[in-house]
């Protein structure tokens, strides 16, 4: 009997006899754009009450070499226990096929985007890199559940050159139109409300996917 | 006909649980820094089936176009080393022909411009032999080129940018880069060899070992430039398993190559360590 499928193959990994769901939820978004240092403040800021363990692989140059794991159970909902599993990206260009990789199976995205100026090339980059690796699952970019983040304000206080919210909106957003935030991973400030806003999303998406 | 209220229970439920996880310990949302929180996703009349409200390729004119527009943010135009700066940024993050002609092409440019300023050219020499070095390796350029790179860029833009700068000052950070560069170049050479004496050791094995990567290695290095799926359609197992095999022994392949590399660099410091104590 089959007791454990992905739905359309490749989507929310669901076992119908353990009534478990499954919700992967990537960070990506260009090179020290603040993917880990997101997964970082979630981790200490809450690890008490979600009691799991973060795994991360870096370079001792503190760039992530595969990926960061941080997985946590939310509890049942509509009788299903639903665990999150979060994910980094490598964001160096070298490393697409891991990107590639940790893409697999993907339900919901978390683009993190850079609000330096000098980083506006790259965020583009990252977002046509996401949407060809998306589409190598068959998976469109303008369906799958996403939250943008565009990440550093804070540094706008150091007199750091950022980028204008609507640059940011107008380059990654246009298009897509998916709830954003301006955020700093570093402080914590939003990264929360992305998450949250990103967990409820996918969820609800997986429930669409399952009618 | 979707079931609204089964909807609202569900997202209410999901709501509560995320504050009961995250809520009274998250003192730093900003509601002021929200810009957008509805998901256009959810939409009533939507099914799994219905085409997307826009075309996939559309994000490429839009990308187009924010190319066209990205000087307004740009540091001053009037900054000569504006255009170097956006190359060295773009090789951090894109490897392509483009990027490193445009580079290559700077210093050349960068180099008519400073042509009687002895430090400057210097600098920019070493940013060529790099760049040049990059060119020829890619992807597989030592991991530390990289690094380097952006920091001789970024004290070739203390001279440039340093009016009152001592010449004996200048000279220090040439010297300090010059020293890093030498040693890279150390460590390549050293790579090189033990690469070499590997393949004579272990001819058979490697047959053994060999994951289909190398011959690939070379597209995943590049942007890639594969056009766009038009829509989604129903994918074929066989030909996604097939898929993820390849990205899998390129995963690994990256993986073994960079943690050559970074055992390589780690034994190298552990040399210079013991021989400054």
């Amino acid at each position: 009997m089959l007791v454990a499928f992905r739905l359309y193959f490749h989507m929310a990994f669901v076992n119908l006899k353990n009534k478990e769901i499954q919700v992967k939820i990537v960070y990506y978004g260009p090179g020290r754009g603040g993917k880990t240092t997101n997964l970082e403040y979630i981790y200490k800021k809450f690890r008490k009450r979600i009691n799991t363990e973060m795994v991360t692989v870096k370079t001792h140059g503190d760039r992530t070499l595969f990926f960061d794991f941080l997985p946590f159970d939310i509890g049942v909902i509509n009788g299903y226990d639903v665990k999150i599993q979060l994910y980094t990206v490598p964001g160096q260009v070298k490393y697409n096929a891991t990107r590639r990789l940790v893409l697999r199976g993907v339900d919901g995205i978390v683009f993190v985007a850079d609000a330096m100026a000098v980083r506006r090339e790259k965020n583009i980059l990252s977002l046509k890199n996401l949407q060809e690796n998306l589409a190598n699952y068959k998976k469109s970019i303008f369906k799958i559940p996403c939250v943008m983040q565009y990440n550093k304000v804070d540094l706008v206080e150091q007199g750091i050159p950022l980028l204008p919210v609507e640059i940011l909106e107008q380059d990654l957003n246009n298009q897509l139109k998916r709830p954003s935030f301006k955020a700093s991973a570093l402080n914590g400030t939003n990264v929360v409300m992305t998450l949250k806003k990103i967990i409820s999303m996918t969820v609800a998406s997986i429930k669409r996917d399952l009618k | 006909m979707v079931d609204t209220n089964k909807d609202d229970k569900l997202d209410l439920e999901i709501a509560k649980r995320l504050d009961d996880l995250f809520g009274e310990g998250d003192a730093s949302s900003d509601k002021n820094m929200v810009l957008k929180a509805d998901d256009p996703t959810v939409d009533e009349n939507k099914s799994p089936d219905k085409p997307p409200a826009v075309a996939n390729d559309e994000i490429v004119e839009l990308e187009d176009t924010a190319a066209n527009e990205t000087d307004a943010v740009r540091t001053p135009v009037d900054y000569p080393l504006s255009e170097l700066k956006n190359m060295v940024l773009s090789i951090d993050w894109e490897i392509t022909d483009e990027v490193l002609s445009g580079f290559l092409s700077q210093i050349n440019n960068l180099k008519n411009v400073y042509k009687n300023e002895k430090i400057i050219l210097m600098f920019l020499q070493l940013l060529g032999s790099l760049g040049e070095y990059i060119k020829t390796n890619r992807g597989n350029a030592h991991p530390k080129t990289f690094k380097i790179l952006n920091s001789v860029f970024a004290r070739l833009e203390d001279v440039v940018l340093t009016e009152d700068m001592a010449e004996l000052e200048k000279k220090k950070l040439l010297r300090a880069e010059m020293n890093k560069y030498k040693e890279l170049r150390k460590q390549v050479a050293q790579k090189k060899a033990t690469e070499v004496s590997r393949r004579q050791a272990k001819p058979i094995q490697k047959d053994k070992l060999h994951l289909r990567a190398p011959e690939k290695k070379k597209s995943v290095m590049h942007a890639s430039k594969a056009p766009m799926a038009a829509g989604e359609e129903k994918p074929s197992s066989d030909s996604i398993a097939a898929k993820s095999y390849d990205t899998m022994a390129e995963a690994v392949e990256e993986l073994k190559q960079f943690i050559h590399t970074e055992l390589s660099a780690l034994r190298q410091e552990l040399k210079i360590l013991k021989k400054s104590r």
